[in-house]
């Protein structure tokens, strides 16, 4: 506080003196010669009534009136013998006038038929009006200070009201909001910390849910094979006993088979996406697709070749058949008995089209479906297989490609999945 | 014959559970899906019922919740997390007790006992095992297991167990209160009068000086079971 003070205080103060300073020199000349022609515009009058004055009078009447000049006049006048003035005479201008300080209004004239010069000045100022005015002068830059200092005094309020909250949310409390009222707010910072913050706590929220999840899906399997070895254990019986081996070793490979997922999970998570796609055969890749992932004899599977020219397309050949791939074990699990594919073109984006005649996906489910270990009944039934990482982790490779996974109702009953990307590759 | 309800969605979890219950001379039935759960456990108004707490359509908290009002016998939670916010609920809706996965089937049995027992459905083993006292002045036996009190003699298949006093104290202890999970906490506030910090590893080296002595095999033991987070158990009849 004290320091943010000190140095606004001190710039400011160096700002006006500088200005000042610079203004001053860089004046002063042709301002000088200014004030020269302003002085003796402002006297010539004064000069011409003393000349007449003298005139008109006899010598010493003159020398009474001058000796009579009012002495607490501001402007004093004297009169001297052009021998006795100290400067040289040729000083003096067209109009007999020389200025010899204009910032003080010192100013002699030289009489055109006689050998007098009068001088007017220096100026004087009544006292207590310079007293005051140096008053006046001197308070100028306490009086900024305590500006200065009762609005960095707010600011300072405003900025530490932040400070806690930023310290409050590195602490760990990441509900941590800051008021965003006009008289709290610095700027946008409030606005943007708010954004920070709670774009931290969606990140670590969801860390923490996807950790419970794993935690869960791995305790299941752990149980039954805890469970079966204690069995294994106590069982006398031979044929029990293999029972039991086999449904550990069951176990274990499920357990294996989740790690599996798992790590190509995180393996896209943590992959940056990357920039530039070559192209390649969208065509070869979903035919490799529909050979490798049709499990399901009883499913149908039709896919509409489409048009040759259009079929160079950037994507990642192997990225993007896995996400295919999963799209198709997906729909064949849930179908009745088909599964169309076909692919759609527009200038700007590429889309893949997988349809099934399944039951269908409820819309207020269509954006949580992608979520990683959400299924829609939201337990861990296996009767359908997988673990609740396929649909999430063709929303990633999706978001890899700059494009995206949406839902919608198939025409032919079930649920439709769109996998959409640019069609050009993002430079 | 005591009856249980199993919910549990898990199908093969929840036919392993079958099976060894049944073993065990319980009447076991499993309800695989939530909604169903609170209407079968009502009209059957069975001695326990396990819930699991994570279940389609219906969770294990809404069940208890809906069954608590008009069912007597005890509700057993089995959970995967150790979330405690799960536990205080659970215990403020009514719940007896938890048993965290991977669940062990004898300290599966242990728990269920313990409920029938406290509902005086099945017998004390140990008049003792209410009181925390160390020391008691019957003997006791289990299988090849004998502990003198009187005498502070172990002896196992009638052969001399040389322990220490701390190991003695110890295996008195657990031995009272057979079928109980005791906490490292208790344990150590019983035995040493010191509170337990969460750090301290003394209780876990004398459990495991214990078995060795004992012939209980540590990550398999069936005698002196580890019911991991939670504490140990003594089993009071593998003692063969």
């Amino acid at each position: 506080m004290t320091r943010l003070f000190i140095s606004f205080y001190v710039v400011l103060f160096c700002l006006i003196s500088t200005y000042s300073f610079v203004a001053d020199m860089s004046v002063k000349t042709w301002l000088s010669e200014m004030m020269v022609i302003d002085k003796t515009n402002d006297y010539v009058g004064a000069f011409y009534l003393i000349e007449n004055l003298h005139k008109s009078l006899d010598q010493q009447a003159f020398d009474k009136a001058i000796t009579n000049f009012p002495s607490q006049s501001n402007t004093p006048l004297k009169m001297f013998n052009i021998n006795n003035i100290d400067f040289d005479p040729k000083l003096f201008d067209s109009n007999s006038i020389y200025v010899a300080d204009e910032y003080n209004d010192l100013l002699y004239y030289r009489f055109k038929d006689s050998d007098l010069v009068a001088r007017i000045g220096p100026m004087n100022t009544y006292e207590p009006l310079t007293e005051y005015e140096s008053i006046y002068e001197s308070g100028y830059y306490p009086f900024l200070a305590f500006g200065i200092f009762l609005w960095v005094l707010l600011f300072h309020t405003k900025l530490k009201r932040l400070d806690k909250a930023a310290t409050e949310l590195g602490k760990g409390n990441l509900s941590v909001r800051v008021s965003q009222k006009g008289r709290h707010r610095v700027g946008n910072l409030n606005h943007s910390f708010n954004l920070m913050a709670t774009q931290i706590e969606k990140l670590v929220q969801g860390h923490k849910n996807l950790t419970n999840a794993v935690a869960h899906e791995l305790r299941t399997p752990m149980a039954r094979i805890r469970f079966q070895l204690d069995m294994l254990y106590s069982e006398q019986d031979h044929k029990q006993r293999k029972e039991y081996m086999f449904g550990i070793s069951d176990d274990l490979n499920e357990l294996s088979d989740l790690v599996d997922e798992l790590l190509t999970f995180a393996k896209f998570d943590r992959e940056p996406i990357s920039t530039e796609l070559q192209a390649h055969s969208l065509n070869e890749s979903i035919n490799k697709v529909i050979r490798s992932r049709h499990f399901n004899s009883d499913v149908k599977i039709n896919y509409q070749q489409q048009n040759n020219k259009l079929d160079f397309v950037p994507f990642e050949p192997k990225n993007l058949e896995r996400a295919i791939g999963n799209l198709l074990t997906n729909a064949q699990k849930y179908t009745q008995d088909t599964v169309n594919i076909h692919i759609k073109h527009d200038k700007k984006l590429t889309s893949i089209y997988v349809d099934d005649n399944g039951p269908g996906i409820p819309d207020e489910q269509r954006i949580d479906i992608f979520l990683p270990f959400k299924r829609l009944d939201n337990s861990r039934t296996r009767e359908t297989g997988g673990y609740g990482l396929g649909l999430a982790i063709v929303k990633q490779i999706a978001v890899r490609h700059g494009g995206n996974v949406s839902i919608e109702k198939s025409p032919i009953g079930g649920a439709r999945f769109i996998l959409t990307w640019p069609s050009k590759s993002i430079k | 014959m005591n009856t249980i309800i199993l919910v549990e969605d898990d199908e093969k979890l929840s036919s392993l559970i079958q099976k060894y219950m049944q073993q065990q001379g319980f009447q076991i039935d499993i309800i695989a899906d939530g909604r169903l759960a609170t209407k079968v456990i009502l009209s059957n108004q069975p001695d326990v019922v396990i819930l699991d707490l994570m279940l389609p359509g219906k969770d294990g908290l809404t069940i208890c919740r809906e069954i608590r009002a008009q069912y007597k016998g005890s509700v057993l939670f089995l959970t995967a997390s150790e979330d405690d916010i799960d536990h205080v609920t659970g215990i403020e809706l009514g719940a007896d007790d938890f048993i965290i996965k991977p669940i062990q089937p004898r300290v599966l049995l242990a728990r269920v006992r313990m409920q029938l027992r406290k509902a005086a459905l099945i017998p004390n083993i140990n008049v003792q095992s209410s009181s925390n006292e160390v020391h008691t002045v019957s003997d006791l036996h289990f299988g090849k297991l004998s502990i003198f009190t009187k005498k502070r003699l172990v002896t196992l298949n009638t052969e001399k167990v040389p322990l220490t006093t701390s190991e003695y104290e110890l295996l008195l202890l657990l031995a009272n209160h057979a079928e109980e999970v005791l906490s490292r906490d208790f344990i150590f506030k019983a035995t040493r009068g010191i509170e337990y910090d969460g750090m301290d590893r003394t209780v876990d080296t004398k459990i495991a000086n214990l078995r060795k002595k004992l012939g209980d095999s540590g990550s398999l033991s069936s005698k002196i079971i580890t019911v991991r987070s939670q504490g140990y158990l003594f089993v009071p009849d593998n003692w063969h």
